[in-house]
């Protein structure tokens, strides 16, 4: 009986897998950009018509509201003392604008009180907002058609600057003060002190899709595609309050019909196939 | 003449067969079932889908539809969004759904995931679940060509 086995030269062999390799090369790259086309990015950048949430008090307002609570004879001595502390000593940071009282705002409320939007009619029917100031724990106060709200910003060695801070949503401020949003071009967090030659601020799960090298086991080639950013898992797949946002998956699916085109041309161009 | 259609027929299958199901709605209720993510306050145990990728396949006279459906059970309990999970798997794999103007080949789990997490209100919650794979096939719609003439009033020599 004749020897069953498949015998091939050597050179023929390291051509195809010369050819292999360089198809999945080409295949890696396709499904990473189709990966990074798709990839979501997180909405820090302010888009037309948005509307501005809040914007620096005037020592003019500030004043009107450091009456109100002075004059505002239902808060106790502490309540009193702890909201003239932030406006008094920290009027920079006091802000105002409108933000809606409701559970998901509930950790960012500001120290010294909760305020309320009330919707009225001005004289022509049309519905305007009258914004309420309220100390906390006391009834109503009130400043005119403004309020003041103070944020606790994290001390984390981030602050953008004045122009970039015109470009960014709430969001996104709080985003850059945090860190999270500062990465360098691979896709890498940036720490306080790193002085990256280009900082990108949002993008960082775009950024870092990446494909690995290839490794070979015996006749069978492989190439990863991936993120190692912690949080990819579950943008890919479906969590209790986020629908999924596939990014991976559907770039691998797209470019399957490609690979096996890819290897054909890389095959004929080493000769190893005809047509 | 065919029509080609795309997605939504197989969407409308896949949901369809699940809600026909009495063992799943014994479970999760009638109103158990949610695509995309579910409101805060559904109670548990429920069942979400969403369709993860869809590419077609074209020839010259007919296109294949690959489409993967993510499908989860959710529970407060390991054990039952596991049962939640198994019962989703005896149902739709290799099933055989029907799909308007399409030809299904094949219903089949894909990848499998089981992840615990935490709701809003900080109570342990289990995912389990996976992509279920359908595949269709369907013919494309022939072109007519018109056919017409031309006639020339004069010949430039």
């Amino acid at each position: 009986m004749a020897n069953s086995s498949f015998w091939r030269p050597q050179v023929v062999l390291n051509a195809l897998f010369e050819a292999e390799n360089a198809a999945l090369e080409q295949i890696g790259t396709h499904i990473v950009q189709l990966a990074r086309a798709k990839a979501p990015v997180r909405k820090i950048f302010k888009e037309g018509g948005q509307r501005r949430r809040s914007r620096k008090a005037s020592p003019e307002l500030i004043a009107a509201a450091v009456r109100t609570i002075q004059n505002n004879k239902r808060l106790t001595t502490r309540q009193r003392t702890e909201a003239l502390y932030l406006l008094q000593r920290h009027p920079e940071e006091a802000r105002v604008g409108v933000r809606r009282h409701n559970s998901n705002n509930r950790r960012r409320a500001p120290l010294i009180g909760k305020y309320r939007e009330i919707a009225v009619k001005n004289k022509k029917g049309v519905v305007v907002s009258a914004k309420v100031f309220s100390a906390r724990g006391v009834g109503k106060g009130s400043v005119p058609l403004n309020r003041i709200a103070r944020n606790v910003r994290p001390k984390t060695g981030f602050e953008p600057s004045p122009g970039l801070s015109a470009q960014l949503s709430s969001r996104g401020r709080y985003e850059v003060r945090r860190g999270r949003a500062l990465t360098n071009e691979e896709g890498t967090l940036i720490k306080p002190g790193d002085q990256p030659s280009q900082v990108r601020v949002g993008g960082r799960l775009k950024r870092s899709i990446t494909k690995g090298a290839i490794t070979r086991d015996g006749t069978r080639a492989t190439i990863e595609v991936g993120t190692d950013v912690p949080y990819a898992l579950y943008v890919e797949f479906p969590t209790r309050h986020n629908a999924a946002q596939p990014f991976l998956l559907p770039a691998l699916k797209e470019a399957k019909g490609l690979a096996v085109a890819l290897l054909n041309d890389e095959m004929r161009a080493r000769g190893l196939k005809r047509g | 003449m065919a029509t080609f259609t795309g997605i939504a027929p197989i969407k409308q299958a896949l949901v369809h067969y699940l809600r026909e199901s009495q063992e799943l709605k014994a479970l999760v209720t009638s109103k158990g079932f949610h695509e995309g993510d579910a409101p805060s306050k559904t109670k548990y145990p429920f069942i979400t889908y969403q369709v993860h990728y869809a590419p077609i396949g074209y020839t010259h006279t007919s296109a294949t539809h690959e489409v993967g459906f993510d499908v989860f059970g959710w529970s407060e309990s390991s054990v039952e969004a596991d049962n939640l999970d198994q019962l989703l798997f005896t149902l739709l794999h290799d099933a055989e759904l029907s799909v308007t103007g399409q030809s299904t080949l094949i219903c089949r789990r894909y990848s499998s995931l089981s992840l615990p997490g935490y709701d809003d209100e900080g109570k342990k919650i289990y995912q389990a679940g996976g992509i279920y794979e359908v595949e269709t096939w369907q013919p494309l719609p022939v072109l007519t060509t018109s056919t017409g003439s031309l006639t020339a009033d004069a010949v430039v020599v």
